[in-house]
């Protein structure tokens, strides 16, 4: 049973992963890739590290692993905003 | 604020940056029993760096404790959104930049709101300047200016902040395309 639940949610994660990067290659300009690349990954690391949570052999190994997802969630997060912050500064018109 | 009483709020501080390094130390060495002494000297090292680079500042542990699911169900919420347009053909996409003035004072709380704002359905922070924020909405067709006051007063419940111009209207009345 949990096998199942942990293969679910890696599946998911990897899921939202394609979509992050499928939206990165589709949309028209760097700001929609933002969106797609930081809210699709966030989502799928999020379910990667539950999937894993599951089938890992003790607690330490769980913090570790919620721990990599909040420091990549910072950093991803901060780095969207400086991304999208050096477009805008140079003038970089949103895609309409 | 805690210029108010100087000592009480340090101290907990210092408790509450200990534990949580001594938490964390012990997640690293699988419970750091193989050299404690060793483990007691970074945690105190690591405590002490902490308080001396941040300044303890207020902070409600409700509020946190309430925005943990928020945080989790928006990010959910978020990458579904944004999962879906990019694999339906078109994509249904519809963006545009949105000035939302801020309530939240400049700091932490504001910091904090820039980066959580990137991670919610449909919303990007693109720059600050004076007290607005410019976001980059993903489709226009949503009530942004909700959702950000919304997080707004999650943030400020946070941080123990009360935010002084509430008296506007939270909703589009914030909101003003950008020409």
């Amino acid at each position: 049973m949990a096998d199942l639940i942990s293969a679910f949610l890696l599946l998911g994660g990897v899921a939202f992963f394609l979509a992050g990067t499928l939206g990165l290659l589709r949309f028209p300009d760097v700001y929609s890739r933002l969106h797609a690349l930081t809210k699709a990954d966030n989502l799928g690391l999020g379910l990667l590290v539950a999937g894993l949570a599951i089938r890992s052999e003790s607690w330490f190994a769980v913090g570790k692993l919620v721990l990599i997802w909040l420091l990549v969630l910072v950093a991803s997060s901060f780095a969207c905003h400086l991304v999208a912050r050096a477009a805008w500064r140079r003038g970089i018109p949103p895609w309409t | 604020m805690s210029r108010r009483i100087v000592s009480f709020p340090t101290l907990r501080s210092l408790a509450l940056r200990l534990t949580l390094f001594a938490l964390l130390w012990g997640v690293l060495t699988d419970g750091g029993v193989d050299a404690p002494a060793f483990g007691s000297v970074i945690i105190l090292t690591a405590t002490a760096l902490s308080l001396a680079l941040s300044r303890p500042t207020p902070w409600s542990l409700i509020g946190l404790l309430r925005f943990v699911p928020f945080f989790l169900w928006q990010s959910l919420r978020g990458g579904l959104d944004v999962a879906w347009r990019a694999f339906l053909p078109g994509p249904p996409i519809a963006p545009v930049v949105l000035t939302y003035r801020l309530r939240l004072p400049p700091g932490r709380a504001r910091a904090f709101m820039v980066a959580v704002n990137n991670l919610l359905p449909g919303t990007l922070s693109a720059e600050i300047s004076r007290n607005c924020l410019m976001v980059h909405v993903l489709d226009q067709r949503r009530s942004t200016g909700k959702a950000l006051a919304a997080l707004e007063d999650r943030i400020a419940a946070i941080f123990q902040i009360k935010l002084t111009s509430a008296a506007t209207a939270p909703g589009q009345s914030r909101i003003h395309a950008e020409a």
